[in-house]
C-alpha cells in the first residue's frame, strides 16, 4: 500500500539538549519503517546549537533532514515571561513548518516534541488512523514529563492534514474572538477551537501508541 | 460488525423520545443493529408507552429489559446500573460492539457506518464522537452519550464502580464513564475521541 508522504516537524531548543540523541536516535529508526522527511527548526539564542545537531544527525545516520534557526528574541530581551517566551517560540517555529510544508507536496505534518520517545509503527498507526476517519488532524495525548497522573494536551505527537495546515496558521490572530486572550500560552487551544468552529473533524486519541516516553530533564 | 443499540431509559426524557425511537427506526435501516432498552422508571407503566412508539415508530428488532430501584436513587447510579445491564447482555451474546446512545441525541443515520469504519481499521476500542452538554453552552459532553466501544474492554471492565479501590477515588457515580475510560488506559487499552465526524448532533434539552 502506498504511504502518503509526511514531513516530520519539530521544534528544538538547546535547553532540550538532554534529550536530543535519544530522540534522533528514535527519528533514524521510525525513518526506517515509515520513510519520511524530517525538517528541524532551530530557535535557540544562537547558531551554535545547529553545529551540534548536525553532529548528532551524522551519529545516528540521519541523512534525510534539513535545519533552520529561527532567531527570536528570548529571556532578557523579552518583555514576556519565560513560560510565555517558550510558547511564543513553539508556535513561530511550528509556523515556519507549515510555510517549508506548504512549499512542497507533502501529504501530512507530524509533529513531534524532541523529548517524546515512541515505537518505530507509531507513524503507521496515525496515518492509518487519519485515513479511516479522512480527519484534519490525529492528536495522540501522553503523560506529562514532570507530573504524574497528567495529560499533556499539547500538540506533542500530532499528525496534521495538509488541507489542515492550507487553511489554518499556527499564529492566533489575537483579537479575532471576544473570549481571547493576548497570550501565546493557548495557541494550540485556538488552534483546535478555529477547528470546531469550522466544524472539521479531527480526533484525539490516547494508548493506540504505546508505550511512549515523555523525558523529564 | 455485529453492534447492539443498549441505551437505558428513564420516563423523565419522555420530551425527547419520540424523536429519538424515530431516528433509531432510521438509523437501523442503515445499519442492522440489536435494540435494547432499559428502562428505569419507577413501575413498570413506561414500558407499554415505550412499547407503543417502537410500534409508531417501525421499529420491530427491540427488546425492553425494567430495571426497578429505589426511586430516591440518584441519576448516575441508576444510569450505570443499566449500563451493567446491557454490558451483560454483550458478554452473553456474541456482539462485537455496544453503541452506546443516550435517549435525547439525535444523529445522522450513517453513525454507526462511520463509527464502525473507524473501529475495524485499527481495532479501536472506544470511539467517542463528542457532542455539546445540553445545559451548558460550548462545553463537550464527557459522557457516553454517543459512543461505540468494542467487547474487548466490556469483558474487562463494569460499570459498577468500586469505591475505595483506588487512591483518591470519590464515592461518587457520577463520570462513571471517564472511570471506565482511565481502567481501559490502565489496562494497556486506548480510545478516541472524535470531533466532527458525526454531525450534526442534537442534545435536546425539551
Amino acid at each position: 500500500m502506498k504511504k502518503i508522504k509526511v514531513l516530520i516537524g519539530t521544534p528544538i531548543h538547546v535547553s532540550k539538549d538532554y534529550s536530543m540523541e535519544r530522540w534522533l536516535d528514535n527519528v533514524s529508526k521510525l525513518q526506517q519503517e515509515y520513510p519520511a522527511d524530517l525538517l528541524l527548526i532551530d530557535n535557540s539564542p544562537n547558531t551554535d546549537y545547529v553545529e551540534k545537531v548536525k553532529g548528532y544527525c551524522e551519529k545516528y545516520d540521519i541523512k534525510n533532514y534539513k535545519i533552520e534557526h529561527l532567531d527570536i528574541l528570548q529571556d532578557q530581551e523579552s518583555s514576556k515571561n519565560i513560560d510565555e517566551q517558550i510558547h511564543e517560540r513553539i508556535t513561530r517555529s511550528e509556523e515556519l513548518i507549515r510555510k517549508r510544508f506548504l512549499a512542497s507536496d507533502y501529504e501530512a505534518y507530524f509533529f513531534w516534541e524532541n523529548d517524546i520517545i515512541i515505537p518505530i509503527d507509531s507513524l503507521d498507526k496515525l496515518v492509518q488512523l487519519m485515513e479511516s476517519g479522512n480527519f484534519m488532524i490525529v492528536i495522540h495525548n501522553c503523560w506529562v514529563n514532570n507530573i504524574p497522573n497528567h495529560i499533556n494536551f499539547d500538540f506533542g505527537l500530532t499528525l496534521f492534514k495538509r488541507e489542515c495546515l492550507e487553511k489554518y496558521s499556527f499564529i492566533p490572530a489575537f483579537g479575532t474572538d471576544p473570549d481571547m486572550q493576548d497570550s501565546w500560552y493557548h495557541a494550540e487551544g485556538w488552534f483546535k477551537k478555529r477547528l470546531q468552529k469550522d466544524k472539521c473533524n479531527y480526533t484525539e486519541v490516547m494508548g493506540i501508541i504505546e508505550p511512549i516516553y515523555h523525558l523529564p530533564k | 460488525m455485529k453492534i447492539l443499540i443498549g441505551t437505558p431509559i428513564h420516563e423523565s426524557k419522555d420530551y425527547a423520545m419520540e424523536r429519538w425511537l424515530e431516528n433509531v427506526a432510521k438509523l437501523q435501516k442503515e445499519y442492522p443493529a440489536d435494540f435494547l432498552i432499559i428502562d428505569n422508571t419507577p413501575g413498570t407503566h413506561y414500558v407499554e408507552t415505550l412499547r407503543g412508539y417502537c410500534a409508531k415508530y417501525g421499529i420491530t428488532n427491540f427488546q425492553i429489559k425494567h430495571l426497578e430501584f429505589d426511586p430516591m436513587m440518584e441519576p448516575d447510579e441508576r444510569i450505570s446500573r443499566s449500563r451493567e445491564e446491557i454490558r451483560q447482555h454483550i458478554l452473553e451474546n456474541d456482539y462485537d460492539a455496544w453503541f452506546s446512545w443516550e435517549s435525547d441525541q439525535i444523529i445522522p443515520t450513517d453513525t454507526l457506518n462511520k463509527l464502525s469504519k473507524v473501529m475495524e481499521s485499527g481495532h479501536y476500542m472506544i470511539i467517542h464522537p463528542n457532542s455539546w452538554d445540553r445545559v451548558l453552552p460550548g462545553e463537550p459532553d464527557i459522557s457516553f452519550g454517543v459512543c461505540l466501544i468494542s467487547r474487548e474492554p466490556l469483558k474487562k471492565f463494569g460499570f459498577l464502580l468500586e469505591f475505595g479501590l483506588e487512591p483518591g477515588m470519590r464515592k461518587a457515580w457520577n463520570h462513571g464513564d471517564v472511570w471506565f475510560k482511565k481502567q481501559v488506559l490502565k489496562d494497556g487499552g486506548n480510545y478516541i475521541e472524535v470531533f466532527g465526524l458525526i454531525k450534526p448532533i442534537y442534545h435536546l434539552n425539551k
